[in-house]
């Protein structure tokens, strides 16, 4: 304790007193090898507090005068808050919670300290990425546990404090991942340098948090000013106006040639400087599709396993809403998403609300849409997580009603068959979506009504092209097997389609959600009005000591 | 009938009629008797012929548009006869209110069916026949001879003698008619004393007088006598009957009351020997009033005896079951079907009944629910209902136990139960216990041995109680605890004891979760309390099943829970244990599980769903846990036979994963049942070991076995599940072969059945899993060949709704005034009725008036004329006599003339 206060106190003096600052070497050996977490603590504050001084007095100037006394005393002050910077990096990966949280405040506090100083921001944070991504063992423990995954308090302060916040931090820290990211040779070493930029990004993407907001800054002004600009800056930059225009031309233009295009872009971003880029939201958007296009074959690159589909479901279930409108040009992420959706299972289902937003919204012309999600219905389909969020974008693809019947005929099929090994609630959800799709084409009414005796089944189930598996010569016998369903509710719906259709359609949405607990807990919270019914008392067999004749007691030996 | 002049039309009719004067003339001298009847009937013809043809009497109203075929009410109306009709009826009633008018007072005409025009003359008189007879029959009121003794001043006027003295010769002749007999008509009446001497001759003396009313005398004495003598003999035999009827009486009654009917019979002024004994003992003093008084209250008060059922023959007893049991299942049909339960009224009806018969019992019988009679099972043996000598020993033994066990350990229990209810399912909390966990275990024993149950018991408040109550007690003694609890608290025996034994359902429940939960399950002692909690049940449905709803629910709650922590990791805990699958059989036996809808059966049918569809195997005792809940939804659905999926799902499930088969992955299945647990380490290493040396046949698995992980032969074990699994998959396929997708539901599992590596299974497998693919095949093929398209939409097509007006071929109805707005329709019609009703009404009292206006006018004519008429008389008497006086004068006159000449 004594030592750390003792350290700080020579050093500040030091400092003021422009004596020696050898100091500073002995004070971070000693926080570097100290264990008591109290003791680092408070020797990282101490530290923070005397970097902070000497950045004050511009004691890290390298010197413009060329006075070697000064810029060598510079060169190595500035030694010494990388191996600080070090230190604090390994800190964020510590055990102990507060100790994680200081130095990424440490970090942000010397970021803004160190405005002025271009080249060490940019070091810093890179450091500070690094230490976020890479997860660097902690100094204070050899035996840290083996995951190199980032804590949930740091990545959440880091957000909610920082990165949400303040877009310059948000610019420079997906210049940073993005770099970091696109170095092959980390990842393929660190593999869990995917999954800790993709729980920091998904973080930021769920926050509701406009890309385009650049209004908050973090970093002082002073670093944004112009003068510190190098002077070689294209003309048409200076006037927002013009560039605004130009890029919205540029954007145009990508579209036609996305190569081009893209060179095109990241010229005109690369043209600015620093200062400016942080200031133009073109360029905050070209480094967030940056950082994203780095994560994804990131991503992709993962060995294949349930983690690797974990991590890739996460990222595309925040793609529509967080990340999509926010990039330059999402049509770039095609190639991902379609991978994903022929990937199939719930990540296909997932990229399918991508790939529909990216066909809706940005034009993209992709083949045989309702070939691949036909092939979608497979048999565990009506089990999925996001079921409700697959049949909520089925039902917006399938309500066009210039659809052929036949393609429509062999969805209900293939649905109807599924329902037949489903769950309550999927045949709850099943049997309103198949009515819409009846009312909606009358055409497919022969599906439920049809005179005349064919005796043969004509639907192929393993045909792939739904528009040539002669579902619509089929009848609906399973979905309407369900009105002796055990569930009364589902049993009441598979009724329907033997009434008369004079219903427009039911809002599906009201079915999409239900699962067995949904159910369940609207069973149990029911009211008991009136007595409820009680075995007849003649069923009711008294029973001796023998046991009771009943389907359990022969096919189970119960004792 | 327009043909011809009127004369011409005249002339036919009446030679249609046979009136014509030529039929007539050739018979004028015939006339006589025959005329003076044809007359009238002349007459009437000759009248309707008149009315015919006269066009004056019938009004046409012309028609502007005549179509044809069409009967238009009112186009032809006949006002005078109309109007005379009215004027008729007016003399009928208003003329005769209007002739009553300012009287008051009459004979009113009260006689039986005077005024009721319905009844013939015959009826009329035979009924007031009848009436009369009853109320001659009522006048027996006041007859003598039904009386037993007549009583002047209280005593009786057969003691009286005193008539002894007197010469009255009141004589009971031999004739019981009360008349006095000839011979002393004869001798003493109207002077026969005097006749009697001359022609009695050959008595040698006469009597004298008093010689002969001392004969009289003796001679009705001695008949009085005889009389008395008869009617002590009937009074004896009367006496012996009424003791007799006693026994009778107690035969014939089994009500419960025996003063209601027997006091009837019993005569006036007797003793009732056996009814109230000490009553009648401690009153003897003035026994004949104070009898006689209560006799004649409780006559008063009494009501009629009833005429029991008769009771019934075999036949009608085993057809009232036979009914009672359609009944039953005709409910139970309703209930399966999910009709809206209209047998709700039909139980106020029942209720209603029950009430009624409830009723007789008396006013604070508290047996209102509680049907000892109808529990079906006995007392234990040899011992009946004399608890209460051993009451105070017992007692206070039972008092310290139930000190022994404070509550403050069940309330911290209780609130840990309550607590864990709302945490949140994310944060994976253990799974909480569905019963009470007894935290400390009372060592009481029972002091004399386990061998002699104590009679008494106190009703336990909570499960420790009562687990502190049957310790030590054998498991094959609890029922009888049970019974015994529930005697000695019989609802009627005390207040509060209903909700005692409301409180004992929830213990016995509590209880049977106990006795199934690991680590020794006793399911033997299970069935045994299955009866007892069915019989509270039935008692108190309503908190039962409210309590086993809370017991699903902590299930889901639990398993959600496990689910949280990751449906296939080893240690969540989301397959039901024995406790659990103990709760679920509960339900299937005490609740009507073919019922749609019902609040404890169709979450527990959820629940079971849940399991299947969401839990995933990773060991043996999961899918022993899962087999036994498809076990269980059979014998759920075995009357109703409803769809399963999530069974159909499990059990090929199983099977894929217990035996050898060809298919390499999850995609190479067929069909389209979800496989999630094809294929994962945990369920390969499940595989049936082939030909492991023994030769192994399946059986029925041991449940408690398998699940608490007490079993030493895995490869048995398999072997057992497979076969339970073939078996159930046999019996699902034979419920299901009806509906309409059967080849779709079961095909799949045809095609993994025969993908089985039969060679590689037991013998015993062999046969079931061959066995159970011959019946799939035959059933598919009967379901391939009866299967046909479906046809749902064959309604008839519904008329969308149209306002616009109709135009038919018929009918014209555009003329007449249409809207389409029905009720405003209805409305104006309405009105219009209410118009014209009004007008009828006024037309209807005008005419009144003028009728009364031409009744007065004529009153008046007539009162005038008489006016005239006796004024007239009086004129003319008063001229006659004026005219008589001048002539007189003029006489007068003339005489004096004649005299002055003279």
């Amino acid at each position: 304790m004594n030592t750390v206060e003792a350290f700080e106190e020579e050093l500040t003096t030091a400092l003021s007193n422009d004596s020696s600052l050898n100091g500073f070497s002995d004070f971070l050996h000693f926080v570097g090898n100290s264990d008591h977490p109290k003791t680092v603590y408070k020797g990282i504050y101490a530290m923070y507090r005397l970097f902070s001084l000497s950045i004050r007095k511009r004691r890290l100037d390298l010197g413009s005068s060329g006075n070697s006394e000064v810029k060598a005393v510079g060169v190595w002050l500035r030694e010494k808050l990388e191996r600080f910077s070090l230190l604090l990096q390994g800190y964020l990966h510590d055990e102990d919670e507060n100790l994680r949280n200081a130095s990424l405040r440490i970090f942000f506090g010397l970021l803004k300290q160190l405005s002025d100083y271009d080249d060490l921001l940019t070091q810093l944070f890179k450091v500070i990425v690094q230490g976020l991504l890479l997860c660097p063992q902690s100094k204070r423990c050899s035996t840290a546990s083996a995951d190199r995954f980032l804590e949930l308090d740091v990545r959440d302060t880091l957000v909610d404090d920082w990165l949400s916040k303040y877009a310059d931090l948000r610019w420079y820290y997906f210049r940073a991942s993005g770099a970091l990211l696109l170095q092959q040779p980390v990842i393929t070493s660190n593999p869990q340098v995917p999954k800790n930029a993709l729980f920091i990004i998904e973080k930021l993407a769920s926050t509701q948090l406009q890309i385009t907001d650049i209004s908050n800054r973090w970093l002082g002004d002073s670093a944004a000013l112009p003068n510190h600009s190098k002077g070689s800056i294209p003309a048409g930059s200076d006037q927002p106006a013009e560039d605004d225009w130009r890029t919205f031309f540029d954007s145009q233009m990508d579209d036609e040639d996305e190569v081009g295009g893209e060179k095109a872009n990241t010229r005109r971003v690369h043209a600015m400087t620093v200062h400016e880029q942080i200031r133009s939201v073109p360029a905050h958007k070209t480094m967030f599709t940056k950082c994203w296009l780095a994560l994804l074959p990131c991503l992709s690159s993962l060995p294949v396993d349930d983690t690797r589909e974990d991590l890739v479901k996460r990222a595309l279930s925040v793609f529509h809403r967080g990340v999509m409108p926010y990039m330059t040009r999402p049509i770039l992420l095609m190639d991902w998403v379609a991978g994903c959706v022929d990937f199939g299972g719930s990540v296909a289902v997932l990229a399918l609300n991508a790939l529909f937003s990216l066909m809706k919204d940005y034009n993209l012309d992709y083949p045989q849409f309702y070939t691949r999600l036909y092939a979608l219905l497979d048999r565990d389909v009506l089990y999925l997580k996001h079921r409700s969020r697959f049949f909520r974008l089925t039902e917006l693809c399938l309500q066009s009603t210039h659809l052929p019947a036949t393609l429509l005929a062999s969805f209900i099929k293939k649905l109807s068959r599924l329902s037949l090994s489903a769950s309550p609630a999927a045949i709850v959800l099943i049997i309103p979506f198949t009515y819409n799709i009846l009312k909606r084409h009358p055409a497919l009414m022969v599906m439920i009504h049809r005179t005349g005796d064919s005796p043969d089944d004509p639907f192929d189930v393993t045909e792939q092209n739904p528009t040539q598996t002669n579902a619509i010569e089929s009848s609906l016998w399973e979905l309407y097997s369900h009105k002796i369903h055990y569930h009364t509710s589902v049993a009441t719906m598979a009724r329907i389609f033997e009434e008369v259709f004079t219903k427009p359609s039911y809002a599906l949405e009201d079915f999409l959600d239900h699962t067995y607990m949904t159910l369940l807990e609207t069973e149990l919270k029911r009211k008991i009005k009136k007595e409820p019914a009680v075995v007849d008392q003649s069923l009711f067999l008294p029973q001796s000591l023998s046991p009771p004749e009943d389907i359990t007691h022969s096919t189970w030996v119960l004792a | 009938m327009a043909k011809g002049s009127q004369l011409n039309q005249l002339k036919a009719e009446i030679s249609q009629a046979g009136l014509s004067r030529q039929s007539h003339s050739g018979k004028k001298r015939k006339r006589g008797t025959s005329h003076e009847v044809d007359k009238d009937k002349k007459a009437s013809k000759l009248l309707e012929i008149n009315q015919k043809l006269n066009p004056f009497d019938v009004k046409v109203t012309k028609l502007k548009h005549d179509v044809g075929g069409r009967k238009i009410k009112g186009a032809v109306g006949k006002p005078t006869v109309s109007k005379q009709a009215g004027i008729e009826q007016r003399k009928r009633t208003l003329l005769k209110e209007y002739e009553a008018k300012d009287h008051s007072g009459g004979v009113v005409d009260r006689r039986f069916g005077e005024n009721d025009p319905t009844m013939t003359p015959e009826e009329r008189m035979l009924e007031r026949f009848t009436k009369e007879r009853q109320r001659a029959s009522k006048g027996a009121t006041f007859n003598l001879e039904d009386e037993d003794e007549l009583t002047h001043y209280g005593q009786s006027l057969s003691n009286l003698d005193d008539f002894d003295g007197t010469g009255l010769a009141l004589d009971d002749g031999d004739e019981s008619d009360g008349k006095i007999d000839a011979d002393t008509v004869k001798r003493s009446h109207f002077g026969g004393f005097e006749d009697d001497n001359d022609e009695t001759e050959e008595n040698p003396r006469k009597k004298s007088k008093a010689e002969v009313m001392a004969e009289i005398i003796v001679k009705s004495k001695e008949h009085k006598f005889q009389r008395q003598l008869e009617r002590q003999q009937d009074e004896n035999t009367r006496h012996q009957l009424d003791q007799e009827f006693e026994d009778i009486r107690s035969l014939l009654l089994t009500q419960p009351d025996p003063s209601a009917s027997g006091s009837n019979s019993v005569p006036l002024g007797r003793l009732r020997p056996q009814a109230e004994p000490s009553h009648v003992a401690n009153e003897r003093k003035p026994p004949n009033d104070q009898d006689y008084d209560q006799h004649v209250r409780e006559l008063a008060l009494d009501k009629r005896a009833k005429p029991k059922d008769r009771t019934k023959t075999a036949e009608e007893l085993a057809a009232e079951a036979k009914e009672a049991l359609e009944k039953s299942e005709r409910k139970r049909l309703k209930r399966m079907r999910g009709e809206p339960d209209d047998s709700s009224d039909e139980d106020d009806r029942e209720g209603k009944s029950r009430k009624k018969s409830r009723g007789q019992r008396g006013g604070d019988d508290l047996n209102d629910d509680y049907d000892a009679e109808s529990a079906p099972w006995s007392l234990g043996a040899g011992l009946g209902d004399e608890g209460s000598p051993e009451n105070e020993e017992t007692d206070s033994e039972d008092e310290s136990a139930g000190e022994s066990d404070d509550g403050g350990d069940h309330e911290s229990a209780a609130s840990t139960n309550d607590s864990s209810g709302e945490d949140d399912d994310r944060d994976g909390g253990k799974s909480e216990d569905l019963f009470p966990t007894r935290t400390k275990p009372a060592k009481k024993g029972h002091p004399s041995g386990v061998n002699e149950l104590p009679f008494t018991f106190p009703c336990p408040e909570t499960y420790e109680e009562f687990s502190t109550l049957v310790e030590g007690i054998d498991d094959h003694d609890v029922p009888t605890v049970i019974e015994r609890i529930k005697t000695l608290h019989h609802p009627s025996l005390a207040e509060g004891n209903k909700s005692k034994l409301e409180n004992l359902s929830k213990v016995l429940i509590d209880y049977v979760l106990h006795i199934t939960s690991p680590p020794t399950p006793r399911f033997i002692l299970f069935s045994t309390i299955i009866p007892h909690i069915y019989s509270l049940t039935v008692s108190y449905p309503i908190s039962s099943a409210q309590y086993m709803i809370s017991k699903l629910s902590m299930m889901h709650k639990n398993f959600t829970r496990g689910l949280s922590r990751g449906a296939a990791s080893e240690e969540s805990k989301t397959w039901p244990g024995t406790a659990e699958l103990g709760l679920l059989y509960l339900i299937s036996k005490i609740w009507p599980t073919s019922d749609m809808n019902h609040p404890v059966v169709s979450p527990a049918r959820l629940l079971m769903g849940e399991y299947l569809g969401l839990g995933r195997i990773r060991n043996l005792q999961d899918i022993s846990s899962g087999l036994f809940l498809c076990t269980l939804f059979l014998q759920f659905e075995e009357l109703s036979k409803r769809l399963v999926p999530e069974a159909i799902n499990f059990l090929i499930n199983v099977v894929l994963i217990l035996s050898p088969h060809n298919f390499e992955d999850a995609a190479s299945l067929p069909g389209l049942f979800p496989a999630p647990d094809f294929g994962t380490p945990n369920c390969l290493r499940l595989r049936l070991k082939t030909r492991t040396g023994k030769v192994l046949d399946p059986n029925p698995p041991d449940l408690v076995k398998l699940l608490t992980c007490r079993s030493t032969e895995p490869e048995q074990d398999k072997v057992d599940l497979i076969g339970v699994s073939f078996e159930l998959l046999a019996k699902f396929s034979e419920w299901y072969k009806g509906i309409d997708g059967f080849i779709e539901l079961f095909n799949p599992i045809m095609d993994i059945l025969t993908g089985i590596r039969q060679s590689k299974l037991p013998d015993g497998l062999q046969v079931k899993s061959s066995a159970t693919q011959d019946l799939l095949r035959r059933l598919l093929k009967f379901s391939r060949q009866s299967r046909k398209p479906l046809a749902l939409q064959a309604h008839k097509p519904i008329p969308i709704a149209s306002y616009i007006p109709k135009f038919g071929d018929s009918s014209s109805s555009y003329l007449r005034r249409q809207d389409p707005d029905h009720e405003r329709a209805a409305a104006s019609k309405l009105r219009h009725q209410v118009k014209q009703e009004r007008k009828g009404a006024m037309r209807e009292l005008r005419k009144d008036a003028r009728f009364l206006a031409s009744v007065q006018q004529k009153e008046q004519q007539e009162k005038d004329q008489g006016y005239k008429d006796r004024m007239n008389k009086v004129f003319n008497s008063l001229e006659g006599e004026r005219a008589e006086q001048k002539r007189m004068d003029k006489e007068k006159v003339k005489e004096k003339r004649r005299a002055g000449r003279k």
